[in-house]
């Protein structure tokens, strides 16, 4: 019975922190708050009826493994990756490279502004295979946005096309899948060995997907005829210097490198920022201003993420306090967590929307503690079926939602109503994330 | 007797400036922020400007002709959806009126009430109300006739195998609505000093580069 009343009152822990996500209060702040009640609700539960999890733990070990063990594991394992990742988006923005893949790309497309939208979504979702952050977004949405607008694409509607490409770039990206994967091998230890490389082809497929969806979407909800806008542009008129064409590769080579050559990501991110500066004509100077170039953009790539590093470091504490509380999930929802992949695959596809607004079903939300009861449900579960079943439930949602620090940023941006965006963004997340759940199944489902 | 010395208005000064940039120099303005302006050849962009120009007034003068005295904005009233919105601005952009085809016009008063409130001569707000609907009836009835030459002009943008991507040239289309609407108001000045002016009013750091470009491209 206690077990069970605790559970309800984990339960109710979420409908205050959706709550708290809609507010738009800080989510560092948010997530510290969330494992603060866990640690409490679960030792006063172990207190009354103790659990296994527990068992020999006395308070400190678990303030210590919350606080202390939670953050530091994160550290070893992912913000090397996110600082670099950074790093490697600062090179492509401060070289150019990325503002010229774009300009070359409305070139192709022309005065056609479903075309030219559509070849906007596929370049911004390849150069978010390996860039991420929120300034690397900001520093992209500047360029693309005033485009779209000027093609006569109404605000809503861009905002959406844009958050959606980098959405679906982000399925296949490097840092995001370190990310998450590090928090699902927290709870499989066997996992550990499952690479981005064996993940690349669904992370491909993911891509491919969201780009459809997203543009399809898209497409249907925008006006039908051509439109004209008289605006004002503050920004002086374009015609910026062109980035050299060999040096537009830089924008996949980390990829390329983890996948082709079995590269260790961080090692990809440098040679290939490397790369970018070489043919850009970045390493040109002094010994001593090159150096100095290259510890610029680092620190600019760190302060990019610098909001989101404080975010994971929370974050981690809840997962860890997630460890603890799973013993009062599994009481309350163990008779119903399907074993059966085709169930499974079924149940996370209709449960897709509860990763809206860091919910139950998302990876960096309050989904650590339902994952970890649903592999702790499913021992031998094939990792390559699992763990991209929680990634469409992650990324779609997560990267779309309004708790997102970009999409955040775009709102203040474009002026558009949250409604506006989330008519659409709301039945995007969820389809992409439903149909990758099929595909999945039949890809990895009779592993 | 002290003498009094009186200062010029830097408002005045600047609308004196805007109003004595040639026709050719607003075109080059309206090139330059072409997303295509890199594909353009100089031979292109000259017969472009050329032919918008002249397809504007001429345009102008068949609804004249064909519609007498009555007023642009009352024949885009008659033949358009029109709705007022106080304000769209997107980060550094401000609306002052999108056309949707095939026949919706928005206005947006908020700029517009701005714009009068500069107190310029002969720039009240039904006069820029007139400068702005006349400029958007010109895509509308772009719109209805695909004989134009900014609805026909198109360039080539890349080849592949037998096919060839071609595409019209938007700067076209925005240099036949200006030159339509300043023939239609007989105005001594272009439509589009209101994009300078209107900066005034929302972003006064921003006029000083622009009035650069201007001064550059002054013909």
């Amino acid at each position: 019975m206690t077990n069970v009343i605790i559970g309800l009152l984990l339960i109710a822990s979420f409908i205050f922190m959706v709550w708290y996500c809609m507010k738009g209060y800080n989510l560092m702040v948010g997530f510290f708050i969330m494992a603060s009640i866990w640690v409490i609700l679960v030792l006063i539960g172990n207190a009354i009826e103790p659990t296994a999890v527990l068992k020999g733990k006395s308070v400190i070990d678990v303030l210590t493994f919350v606080y202390a063990d939670g953050p530091a594991a994160y550290a070893q394992s992912i913000l090397v990756n996110i600082f670099f990742g950074a790093f490697f988006g600062r090179v492509l923005i401060d070289t150019g490279i990325a503002a010229t893949l774009i300009r070359k790309v409305v070139e192709l497309g022309g005065d056609m502004p479903r075309l030219t939208m559509s070849l906007l979504c596929i370049v911004t979702a390849v150069i978010f295979m390996s860039m991420t952050g929120i300034g690397p977004v900001i520093s992209i949405a500047v360029i693309v946005l005033p485009i779209l607008f000027s093609l006569g694409i109404s605000a809503p509607v861009a905002l959406f096309a844009f958050m959606g490409s980098i959405m679906a770039g982000i399925f296949c990206n490097t840092v995001n899948f370190i990310q998450y994967h590090t928090m699902y091998a927290g709870f499989v230890k066997s996992a550990a060995s499952y690479s981005y490389n064996d993940y690349f082809r669904i992370g491909l497929i993911g891509m491919i997907v969201g780009l459809v969806v997203v543009l399809t979407i898209a497409n249907l909800t925008m006006h039908s005829g051509t439109s004209h806008n008289w605006a004002v542009n503050a920004q002086q008129a374009s015609g910026k210097e062109n980035a050299p064409w060999y040096s537009w590769i830089a924008v996949v080579l980390p990829v390329l490198g983890v996948v082709l050559l079995k590269l260790p990501i961080i090692f990809g991110f440098i040679a290939s920022a490397v790369y970018a500066m070489l043919t850009t004509g970045k390493l040109r100077g002094s010994y001593k201003e090159v150096t100095r170039r290259f510890a610029k953009l680092f620190t600019d790539g760190s302060i990019d993420v610098a909001p989101m590093i404080g975010f994971l470091l929370s974050l981690a504490m809840f997962n860890n306090a997630a460890t603890y509380a799973a013993p009062y999930f599994t009481a309350l929802i163990e008779n119903i967590i399907p074993t059966n992949h085709l169930v499974l695959a079924l149940v996370f596809a209709l449960l897709v929307p509860l990763g809206f607004f860091r919910g139950p079903m998302n990876w960096v939300g309050s989904g650590a503690a339902i994952f970890a009861v649903v592999l702790a449900a499913n021992p031998g579960i094939p990792v390559q079926f699992m763990y991209p079943l929680t990634a469409a439930t992650t990324i779609f949602p997560q990267h779309l939602d309004v708790t997102q620090s970009w999409v955040a940023w775009g709102f203040g941006y474009t002026k558009v109503a949250s409604k506006d965006y989330l008519k659409r963004s709301l039945p995007a997340g969820w389809i992409c994330g439903a149909i990758m759940c099929v595909i999945i199944y039949f890809m990895y489902g009779n592993l | 007797m002290p003498q009094t010395l009186i200062k010029p208005n830097p408002l005045t000064t600047l609308f004196n400036e805007l109003t004595a940039f040639s026709k050719e120099t607003w075109c080059q303005y309206l090139f330059d922020r072409d997303l295509l302006v890199n594909k353009v050849t100089p031979e292109q962009r000259t017969m472009i400007i050329a032919g918008a120009s002249q397809c504007g007034e001429k345009l102008a003068a068949t609804v004249t002709a064909e519609h007498g005295p009555m007023t642009a904005p009352t024949l885009a009233e008659k033949v358009c959806t029109v709705e007022h919105g106080d304000s769209q601005n997107i980060s550094e952009q401000v609306f002052l009126a999108t056309f949707t085809e095939p026949n919706m016009i928005k206005v947006y008063d908020e700029p517009m009430r701005k714009l009068a409130r500069l107190s310029l001569p002969g720039f009240n707000e039904k006069m820029i109300e007139k400068i702005v609907m006349d400029h958007e009836l010109y895509h509308y009835l772009e719109g209805q006739d695909p004989t134009l030459f900014t609805r026909r002009t198109k360039i080539g943008l890349w080849h592949f195998l037998g096919y060839e991507h071609r595409t019209t040239v938007r700067a076209a289309s925005e240099i036949a609505a200006m030159t339509f609407s300043w023939q239609l108001n007989k105005l001594p000045y272009s439509p589009l000093v209101l994009d300078v002016l209107l900066l005034q009013c929302y972003n006064e750091k921003a006029v000083a580069p622009v009035l650069e470009e201007l001064r550059a491209v002054n013909v």
